[in-house]
């Protein structure tokens, strides 16, 4: 494979798949320094990776196996070869809607405490915990995470009624 | 609000557009980031494995260059711990984890590897510092061995050196502990949680595994006694085998930038080879007609100048420092006083063997002719008490020598070189004897001296100053070295001394072994007694061995000093010996 053709890839999901990457990242560290440090880890990994993508698997399943494991892999505060890097995400933190009306809780805010809930989850079931808001099936968290599907549906149950729980005490904050 | 609600407003957010990205610097980033991952890595493994290739190849070197066994067993055990590095590194590269496999798959082989570390590290004593400690080990007992002579202070000195060993082996073993407990062991804790999570079966640690460290030390051992055992019988092998070998292998053996031999027999030089360079760096070869500088040997040159005066009547055997030097009364130590030309010349002089500093200091400056500077020099020297009582002991003495110098000139009114040209080496057609380094300077017309500094060997054109010429400054061909030889040999082509004043010169006193300018020693191919002396002004060496009762003569010379150049010389002599002498 050329560096052309690594480029153009990279480029490609990065255009298509930039939302994926930033919420696992996301989902896994709460500081904006933090974030940006495992983002620019997960690019680096997936840009290594591409020379041994064939497309056997769907581009998304690879990059949520590159981005978990580099998530999982990842500590925060632990810069083992980076030197002073520039940062590139500019998370844009500033709320961008007013509520319409006063009882209605501002999506803004239910996400922001859904990312905070997935990060209190254990690391493997915060995994579980986007790629079950994202919609995948069974068959794909299955392919991502190298278990059974069975496993999978008892661990949502428990997830699904995590999250719930922990949301209902937001909202009621809120 | 229920868990679909949830859904519906995650999938609603917008996170790429509240991003903003700059494509081409992020590019770029990344980029960056490879090389400075990749050559983290590099750099790691090339400073390991080069630190290990460096060691093996200096302890190979040493052991090399001093036939020294303890230190082949320690390149051994600098390279086994290197080629350990590169083997364990390759088989962890095929089993890293890949981070487009399944989580469960990436989560075991991260695991896998953190087992594996800590079982590196808890190990560490097995295959870093026992491999390492076997060279120190028999370094220090041959160290030991041979120092066993050598007082208590050297046996401290070792010991201490063996604690500090021992001190540093056990510091990276807790160094190495640490880390498992701090880093590696909460790393492993973290992965098993996950992997659990993961309901996946945990994986059997590397801890435990008793056969392993007991094949591994087994293997180090047998290694390291066959690698020294071999080492040992080629070695013995080479060293029996001698006789038959040319000078050039013995040179190569003792790793010599050159190596010369010359025999006398019967009142005529009968062999003559010469092997290696000139200049370390420089393809001149050396020839047999080249200059070596003889160092110590000039003592015999200088005890034989002597007994010339002596037999002229310009001089007595008893005569006194004071009667030469009655300016020095007051100024010098009492004791010298009374102290004779033949004391002097056996070294019995009291004088001490080393120089005054101070003196020694000026002596290298070199101020005014090389008379006033030995004048200048044996006068700080007389000036101090002796290190013996004058008469009741042997001291090897360069000062001494020296002294008589500056008699020899005082008493003949010229100055030692031109004396002992006149004298000795014109009579004798010592044509190429001269002082200080042979040759032009910088230029390759004749040996350079060697010099060994750390791990290099480097030419020099140096030598001591000439307030000790007397002692050590000669310098000339082998042919000529081998016609002065002849001279105590009592070859009848010259008349130069009487064989009554030959045989003073050859007389040892005080129940030693050391006459005038000469080693007596009882040698049975010598047929009795031989006639030795050696000298090096730590640039070259060369050994004279003479053997009057046979007639015989055999001289070996190298234009570097130490235990090699010592070594091979002698070989070099051993080996012509048995050629001419088995006859």
């Amino acid at each position: 494979m050329t560096a052309q053709e690594q480029e153009t890839i990279f480029r490609r999901w990065l255009d298509a798949h930039l939302g994926l990457m930033l919420k696992i990242v996301r989902g896994c560290a709460a500081a904006p320094p933090d974030q940006d440090d495992l983002f620019q880890d997960v690019l680096l990994q997936l840009w290594l990776s591409i020379p041994a993508f064939r497309g056997e698997a769907k581009e998304t399943t690879w990059i949520y196996r590159v981005a978990f494991n580099t998530a999982l892999a990842w500590r925060r505060g632990e810069r083992r070869w980076r030197v002073g890097h520039e940062t590139f995400l500019k998370f844009d933190v500033s709320p961008q809607s007013q509520p319409s009306h006063a009882d209605a809780l501002p999506a803004q805010e239910i996400v922001e405490e859904l990312y905070a809930a997935i990060r209190r989850l254990p690391k493997v079931e915060a995994s579980l915990a986007l790629m079950l808001l994202d919609g995948l099936s069974y068959a794909e968290m299955a392919e991502v995470l190298g278990i059974s599907e069975n496993y999978i549906g008892v661990k949502l149950n428990r997830i699904r009624k995590q999250l719930a729980d922990q949301m209902k005490g937001a909202v009621n904050e809120l | 609000m229920n868990f679909e609600d949830l859904q519906k407003a995650w999938q609603l957010q917008d996170v790429g557009a509240r991003v903003t990205i700059n494509a081409a610097a992020l590019m770029k980033e990344v980029r960056r980031n490879q090389r400075q991952f990749r050559g983290t890595i590099f750099w790691r493994d090339a400073r390991e494995v080069g630190v290990a290739a460096f060691l093996t190849w200096l302890f190979l070197h040493w052991g090399i260059r001093d036939h020294d066994w303890s230190l082949y067993l320690l390149a051994f055990g600098c390279f086994f711990v290197g080629a350990f590095i590169v083997v364990d590194r390759l088989v962890r590269h095929q089993r890293r984890p890949v981070m487009n496999d399944s989580l469960q798959a990436c989560l075991e082989s991260a695991l896998t590897q953190v087992n594996h570390q800590i079982w590196l590290l808890k190990n560490v004593f097995w295959w870093y510092s026992l491999p390492i400690d076997i060279g120190l080990g028999g370094f220090i007992t041959k160290q030991a061995w041979q120092e066993r002579h050598a007082g208590l202070a050297a046996m401290a000195g070792l010991a201490g050196y063996a604690l500090f060993c021992v001190l540093t082996g056990w510091g990276i073993y807790w160094l190495n502990q640490f880390a498992v407990r701090k880093e590696l062991e909460p790393r492993r804790q973290e992965l098993q949680t996950l992997l659990a999570d993961a309901g996946s079966p945990t994986i059997k640690s590397e801890t435990k595994n008793p056969t392993m460290k007991i094949t591994m030390l087994i293997s180090v051992l047998l290694v390291a006694m066959l690698t020294a055992g071999v080492l040992i019988a080629s070695n013995t092998a080479v060293a029996n085998d001698a006789p038959s070998q040319s000078l050039e292998v013995i040179r190569k053996k003792h790793d010599l930038p050159a190596l010369a031999v010359v025999v006398v027999k019967n009142g005529q030089i009968c062999d003559r080879a010469a092997a290696g360079i000139r200049k370390q760096g420089d393809p001149t070869p050396v020839t047999t007609n080249d200059v070596f500088h003889i160092g110590s040997c000039t003592k015999s040159m200088t005890a034989t100048l002597t007994a010339m005066l002596i037999e002229a009547g310009k001089l007595r055997w008893d005569t006194t420092i004071a009667e030469v030097f009655p300016e020095l009364k007051g100024k010098m130590n009492k004791q010298y006083e009374t102290v004779t030309v033949e004391q002097l010349l056996h070294h019995r002089g009291g004088v001490p063997g080393e120089p005054p500093p101070a003196a020694w200091k000026r002596a290298w400056e070199q101020n005014g002719t090389p008379t006033q500077q030995r004048r200048g020099f044996i006068a700080a020297v007389l000036a101090r008490p002796p290190a013996a009582t004058p008469g009741t002991k042997m001291i090897y003495s360069n000062q001494g020598y020296a002294i008589i110098g500056a008699i020899l000139e005082k008493i003949a009114g010229q100055d030692y070189e031109t004396l002992i040209t006149e004298k000795l080496f014109k009579p004798l057609h010592m044509d190429t004897a001269g002082f200080g380094p042979p040759g032009t300077t910088d230029k390759v017309d004749q040996p350079w001296g060697h010099l060994h500094k750390l791990f290099l060997t480097i030419p020099v054109q140096a030598d001591n100053p000439p307030a000790i010429a007397s002692a050590g400054r000669v310098h000339c061909s082998l042919d000529d070295l081998a016609r002065f030889a002849m001279l105590h040999l009592q070859s009848p082509t010259n008349g130069l001394l009487r064989p009554e004043t030959l045989a003073r010169l050859h007389t040892p006193t005080g129940g030693g072994d050391y006459a005038c300018g000469w080693v007596v020693l009882p040698r049975d191919w010598a047929g009795g007694t031989a006639l030795m002396h050696n000298g090096s002004n730590t640039m070259w060496y060369v050994v004279m061995w003479l053997a009057p009762g046979n007639n015989f003569a055999v001289i070996a010379a190298t234009n570097i000093a130490g235990p090699d150049a010592e070594q091979g010389c002698d070989d070099a002599c051993v080996a012509m010996i048995n050629k001419w002498l088995a006859k």
